[in-house]
């Protein structure tokens, strides 16, 4: 009994574990997530922005005129076609402007004498300098020439002075040598000697006249600068003084002048416009289609453009608003593609003309597209893509297999692992980095991602290390 | 002597308790929380100080560690089928080559008989340290290296129950199988309608022993099987680690149950047994 109850609780126990052995594994089928893989491969990262707005005419006009006129008078509407010079509206006068003009020029008289006032007296001033400059000079050359002229005369006084002195010693040298070779001949010695005496005399009285001279000369150039120069210092300081005195006040005269004619030159101009005659009647600078009026009879004319004409002689294009961060995707001269709103035909070979922040926002950017072809007219809604694409990268993959966490960007990948159920698959975690990307694919640069399968979808959350299944395609 | 015998078998109980304690603790901590596991093993895994203690009876008990075992674990259940064939395989093999190996030596008379049987105890009684490098070169050499079949022909012709075996057809009496042979049976007819019933006992009592043996065998897995899906289910016990200590506590009385089973099967067969060969060493 006893050991039939044990058999048949081996026997339960048995059923029992093949039973647990296939729920388990069904248990771990449901719990195994699925994944699709694919592999990074080489290509490049096309970036499609589209953007839409309404197609203008190349070029507008701007009829600005003075604000805070009267309209008494709107002659044109929206959309109306205008040739150039035609009425647009009719104010009650500039009278402003007149006002403008008149005070400019009664200023423009008094600030013109003045400052030939001030232009007179330094030049006065100037020229009173100067010539005392010159006088000065004069003096100073003449005593110049007057002290060359002793010098010159001192000079020939020491030329007289050596010669004098050359014939002394000449003289001595004769006489010793009369006195050794004739002897005792007391004639020829004799008148050697006197000649000797004669010319050591003159030699005397030239060196007396020769230091004389030169006592005079050196007191006469020092008397010469000295007066020189205390005259100069004295005069010079007068004129200097008035000059000094009458130049910054003829700069200071000098931009003030600058500063009130630009001023009121600026009052002129914010008054005028060339598009309202006196009368104050406003017409249009050129001819094209009247695309906003911003006057109404009998209200002021507004700070900013009255009116604005589409110049229908120009081109067409169209303006399009794009956040900032895809100027890097744009750049003047791409090709882009237009298409009207409900129709299928696409218009290519337009070009971006323009690029430029928003003056208000500057986290918006401005794309201008230039339009040409005969099937868009100014009004058109339209669609345009603009596409940029990039080099060419090793490694491209889908943007669904990035993941980004805690500042870490990786993808997982498939790893073979052999484990007691046999080989396995789990999700292994690579780290990559983001070269570029658009909106479903990204190029990566990583080290041995090359031939990996790369999960790029799963039925489930999928950590590294989970076990997971490969979808058969 | 009534009094004496009560005694007795008080202090024979507290003694079988005291054994039975670890098995206890076994299944008491199958049904408990880590939180609590942790609790009272975590000096073990060296949080907290002081010493590992268990109790008997869970406070928070949970089937929580079954369920991880049972649904989440498929590889506890390909692990116990592998242990399974392995035991089965060696179980079948020593059925096979050990009760002939074992009636050979109880029964043959060719010479060196005797010293045959001490080459197989000497066998029997060295580790499997000892053997592991020959038996490694072997099984290398017929390539079955990392298969079930190395582990299960190297158990089938394992010396141990070859030796029990042997003391029960030795109890046979020869006059039973001489009267065989006057009446016509062959040497495997006598050893086929003789000694398998009458050693049955020694036969049951081998496979058991075999079974328990081979159930639980860790050192030849670990050296001869290198893929991980032929690993037996002893292999799973080892990976204990903190934040797994149910887990493994379920596997261990999983991995516990069948060997109970056999044993409680095998049990009378054990105990006739062990009363044989107590009676022939009295009769002998």
């Amino acid at each position: 009994m006893r050991g039939n109850r044990i058999k048949k609780a081996g026997i339960l126990f048995v059923i029992f574990m093949l039973c647990f052995t296939f729920v388990s594994r069904a248990a771990q089928s449901v719990t195994t997530a699925v994944v699709e893989t694919k592999k990074a491969v080489s290509g490049k990262i096309t970036h499609e922005i589209s953007a839409s707005g309404r197609i203008e005419a190349g070029s507008e006009f701007a009829v600005l005129i003075p604000e805070g006129l009267q309209v008494t008078e709107v002659c044109v509407e929206e959309g109306d076609d205008v040739a150039e010079g035609a009425l647009l509206f009719m104010t009650a006068g500039n009278t402003k402007l007149a006002r403008a003009r008149e005070d400019f020029l009664s200023w423009e008289r008094r600030a013109s004498m003045d400052l030939s006032g001030l232009s007179d007296k330094y030049l006065q001033a100037y020229e009173d300098w100067q010539r005392y400059l010159a006088k000065t000079e004069g003096w100073y050359w003449k005593a110049e020439d007057d002290l060359q002229e002793d010098e010159l005369e001192l000079a020939v006084r020491e030329k007289e002075y050596e010669y004098f002195n050359s014939c002394k010693e000449y003289f001595n040298d004769l006489a010793a040598a009369e006195k050794i070779r004739i002897g005792s001949l007391s004639g020829d010695a004799g008148r050697a000697e006197s000649m000797a005496a004669k010319a050591q005399k003159v030699c005397q009285r030239l060196q007396e006249k020769l230091d004389t001279a030169k006592n005079e000369y050196w007191d006469y150039k020092r008397n010469r600068e000295r007066s020189y120069q205390y005259t100069r210092k004295d005069d010079e300081k007068k004129y200097r003084e008035a000059l000094e005195k009458a130049i910054p006040e003829y700069q200071a005269a000098i931009e003030d002048y600058e500063d009130g004619l630009l001023t009121k030159i600026r009052a002129v101009e914010d008054s005028s416009t060339d598009n309202m005659d006196e009368n104050g009647n406003v017409s249009s600078p050129v001819s094209g289609v009247v695309r906003e009026i911003a006057v109404k009879e009998g209200a002021a004319t507004p700070s900013s453009a009255s009116a604005v004409i589409a110049v229908s002689s120009q081109k067409k294009q169209l303006r399009v608003q794009l956040g900032a961060d895809m100027e890097k995707y744009l750049s003047a001269g791409d090709e882009c593609i237009i298409k009207k709103y409900g129709a299928s035909e696409e218009i290519r070979g337009q070009t971006i003309t323009k690029l430029s922040y928003d003056e208000k926002d500057a986290s918006l950017l401005d794309v201008t597209v230039e339009v040409h072809g005969e099937g868009l007219a100014v009004g058109d809604m339209v669609t345009v893509d603009f596409s940029r694409q990039s080099e060419q990268y090793p490694l491209v993959l889908p943007l669904d297999s990035i993941h980004i966490e805690s500042g870490e960007t990786y993808v997982l990948a498939l790893k073979e692992r052999e484990g007691i159920l046999g080989k396995n698959l789990e999700a292994e975690k690579l780290s990559v980095k983001i070269l570029e990307q658009n909106s479903d694919y990204a190029a990566v640069s990583s080290d041995g991602i090359a031939d990996r399968e790369i999960i790029v979808r799963t039925d489930r959350a999928v950590d590294a290390g989970s076990r997971v299944r490969q979808k058969v395609a | 002597m009534r009094h004496c015998r009560k005694c007795t078998e008080v202090l024979i109980f507290l003694f079988a308790l005291l054994f039975f304690l670890p098995v206890l603790f076994l299944i008491a901590g199958s049904v408990m929380g880590e939180d609590e596991l942790l609790g009272c093993l975590g000096p073990v895994f060296g949080q907290g100080g002081g010493y590992a203690r268990m109790a008997v009876f869970p406070s928070f008990p949970t089937i929580r560690p079954y369920v991880k075992v049972l649904l989440d674990t498929p590889e506890f259940f390909v692990m116990f089928w592998n242990s399974v064939k392995i035991t089965a395989g060696i179980l079948a093999g020593q059925m096979i080559f050990g009760t002939m190996a074992a009636w050979g030596l109880a029964k043959g008379s060719f010479p060196g008989r005797k010293q045959l049987l001490w080459v197989y105890i000497a066998l029997m009684l060295m580790p499997f340290q000892v053997l592991m490098l020959s038996d490694y070169l072997v099984l290398k050499e017929l390539g079955l290296l990392d298969s079930h079949w190395g582990l299960i022909w190297q158990g089938a012709f394992s010396a141990f129950p070859v030796f029990i075996m042997y003391r029960f057809f030795d109890g046979i009496p020869p006059e039973m199988m001489e009267a065989a042979e006057l009446d016509g049976a062959g040497s495997f007819q006598i050893f086929r309608h003789i000694g398998l019933p009458l050693g049955r006992a020694g036969i049951f009592s081998a496979m058991v022993l075999g079974l328990l043996e081979s159930w639980s065998m860790i050192e030849q897995p670990m050296t001869f099987l290198k893929t991980k899906s032929l690993w037996p289910l002893s292999i799973l016990l080892p990976e204990i680690q903190e934040g797994k200590i149910g887990y493994a506590f379920a596997v261990s009385v999983l991995i516990f149950l069948p060997a109970l089973l056999v044993f409680l099967t095998g049990q009378k067969y054990l105990e006739q047994g062990i009363e044989a060969s107590s009676v022939k060493k009295g009769g002998n």
